[in-house]
């Protein structure tokens, strides 16, 4: 009888084992399938060819968008246009990033960043990212009349947003996102609605709508974009408290599009990213002072004597208000 | 002149110098002035007078009266403003504090109603323009008065119809929903909101802003689950955002 005892409790601490074994290869295969996912999708998302129509929500707010993606041999070019209210529209091609703003009549027209396969995660960086997030493959959806597969990406601090992603199962497009912030309220959605894809999308796609020889071009392309000589009198960061996980991404000085100068020091955690802002300035009226937000991104103002300092990123609060009151310039 | 006449009708009589000696003319603007509908009345007959009279302010065109009525004449119907158009009327600063909230509510439901006594009691012998007026829309949509005024004046001169809503949109009195659609067309920035709300919005901070996230996303896309779809924060942008709920 004893032995019976011992019996039936030995196979049923070994079927517990069985069955955590199991759960952990699953979880653990679970998360092995949305980093590649993952992976995936952020490659399909510069190397394929569509379009489609999505819709953007933030904040209460609708927003229909359009875009047009090509890869022609590498040569990437991208055009978004709003389909509602101000007809607002972003063009790249293989050198400029071109902004058109219909109500004031201005177009900004800066370099554009060179393109790269993203993203090649290194092991490493892999594991820093594990280290911040949590994948969790959730199974499949639909999008768009698409089959998709949905990835969760948990932060496990509140300096960074959470994701929800519907990644097409065959193309590994990006269709839809919910991206949540620490209390798990939603702070904005992109779902696509239609999307084509197609290898033979025609330059005329990529044509800007707004005439914009009536408007403002607030950077001359017959000239050099953005000269980025260094410009050594913006002094860069003494102190900084940065969330963990963040690391130096690049360190530029830039002319933005209206010619001012200001240095940008950027950041990233592997999804999330933010930017440092530094420019001549003091306390003028024209600048931000303390905190701002549209959406997901957040943006805080602080001032260093002659120096302007404007941290922004699509992070949540804390991260940009840490930022920003830690923040020490050098020299100062 | 007889005493059961309405305050309107008496008002109108007023106008055209038609009032009898037996009626004080204190006593009938005491009267006038507590029935809400009459000073309506009385504004829009002054409104439609002085400009067909050409007795308008500085900001318009010497010639404005007779482009207006040349306006007037080849309109069939004036389509309705958008909600951001508000009383020009009020605007010129001619009606004090006035509210403009009369013409969104009644007006909408019942566009000549406070018209009707008026043209029965002959105003048109001293407003001559305002008979041709209603001989030529009665027919048709029989709109708002200051649409068919701010019409006239968006075809006449633009700027100045632009410069006369802004003027309104500026003012504490009108009804929030309008002030705020009037304010926000033709904002360039976009949606930033101050965490501190006793701060006003500021158009250079907005599009400083919006330089900054255009130039972060440009770098940070490469680096963003979203890639070029992160740019919808500074794209998508609706003139006319939903209003909150009205309590």
């Amino acid at each position: 009888m004893t032995i019976l005892t011992l019996d039936r409790n030995f196979m049923k601490a070994g079927l517990s084992c069985i069955c955590l074994l199991f759960s952990s290869l699953t979880f653990a295969d679970s998360v092995t399938v949305g980093r590649d996912l993952i992976r995936n999708m952020s490659s399909a998302m510069q190397g394929l060819s569509y379009s489609g129509s999505f819709v953007y929500a933030h904040g209460g707010e609708l927003e229909s968008m359009q875009i047009v993606h090509s890869n022609d041999n590498g040569v990437q070019r991208e055009r978004l246009l709003s389909l509602n209210g101000e007809a607002r529209e972003i063009v790249r091609n293989a050198g400029n990033v071109i902004c058109i703003w219909p109500g004031s009549k201005s177009v900004a027209v800066s370099k554009a960043s060179p393109r790269t396969p993203f993203p090649e995660f290194e092991p490493h960086q892999l594991a820093q990212l594990e280290r911040l997030y949590v994948f969790k493959h959730k199974g499949m959806g639909r999008v768009a009349g698409r089959e998709v597969e949905v990835v969760d990406i948990k932060p496990l601090d509140s300096y960074r947003y959470g994701y929800r992603l519907w990644i097409d199962a065959e193309t590994f497009l990006m269709l839809r996102s919910v991206m949540r912030d620490n209390s798990g309220a939603i702070i904005e959605q992109v779902m696509f609605t239609e999307v084509e894809y197609s290898d033979n999308i025609p330059a005329s796609a990529f044509n800007l709508s707004t005439e914009g020889e009536r408007h403002e071009w607030m950077a001359d392309l017959d000239k050099p974009l953005m000269p980025v000589e260094p410009i050594t009198d913006i002094p860069g960061v003494e102190q900084l408290e940065i969330p963990d996980g963040f690391e130096l991404m690049s360190d530029k000085v830039l002319m933005l599009p209206e010619n001012s100068v200001v240095r940008r020091i950027m950041y990233t955690d592997g999804l999330a990213s933010l930017s440092v802002y530094i420019a001549p300035g003091g306390v003028a009226q024209n600048e931000l002072q303390g905190l701002s937000g549209m959406g997901a991104v957040h943006a805080y103002g602080v001032t260093q004597d002659n120096w302007h300092v404007t941290v922004v990123g699509e992070v949540p609060k804390p991260a940009v208000m840490m930022m920003g009151d830690s923040l020490v310039l050098a020299g100062q | 002149m007889r005493n059961d006449q309405s305050p309107k009708e008496i008002l109108s009589a007023l106008a055209d110098g038609e009032l009898g000696s037996n009626i004080a003319e204190n006593e009938i603007i005491e009267r006038a002035c507590k029935d809400q509908d009459v000073m309506s009345a009385w504004h829009s007959m002054h409104l439609v007078r002085d400009v067909l009279q050409a007795e308008y302010n500085s900001t318009l065109p010497a010639d404005f009266s007779q482009r207006v009525k040349e306006s007037i004449a080849q309109e069939g119907a004036f389509e309705a403003q958008t909600a951001s158009v508000v009383s020009l009327a009020d605007a010129r600063g001619r009606v004090g504090q006035r509210q403009r909230s009369t013409r969104t509510t009644q007006s909408t439901q019942q566009p000549f109603a406070i018209w009707k006594p008026v043209a029965g009691f002959g105003l048109a012998a001293s407003l001559a323009g305002v008979t041709f007026l209603f001989s030529q829309l009665w027919q048709t949509e029989q709109p708002d008065t200051t649409q068919i005024a701010e019409a006239a004046l968006q075809q006449a001169d633009p700027s100045a119809l632009a410069s006369v809503q802004q003027k309104a949109a500026q003012e504490n009195s009108v009804d929030g929903l309008t002030l705020q659609a009037a304010v926000r067309i033709g904002n360039d920035g976009t949606r930033w909101r101050m965490a501190d709300n006793e701060v006003p919005r500021n158009d250079e901070i907005e599009k400083r802003l919006n330089t900054l996230l255009t130039n972060h996303l440009e770098d940070a896309s490469m680096g963003s689950v979203h890639g070029l779809v992160s740019h919808s924060r500074v794209v998508g942008y609706d003139s006319m955002p939903v209003e909150p709920a009205e309590k």
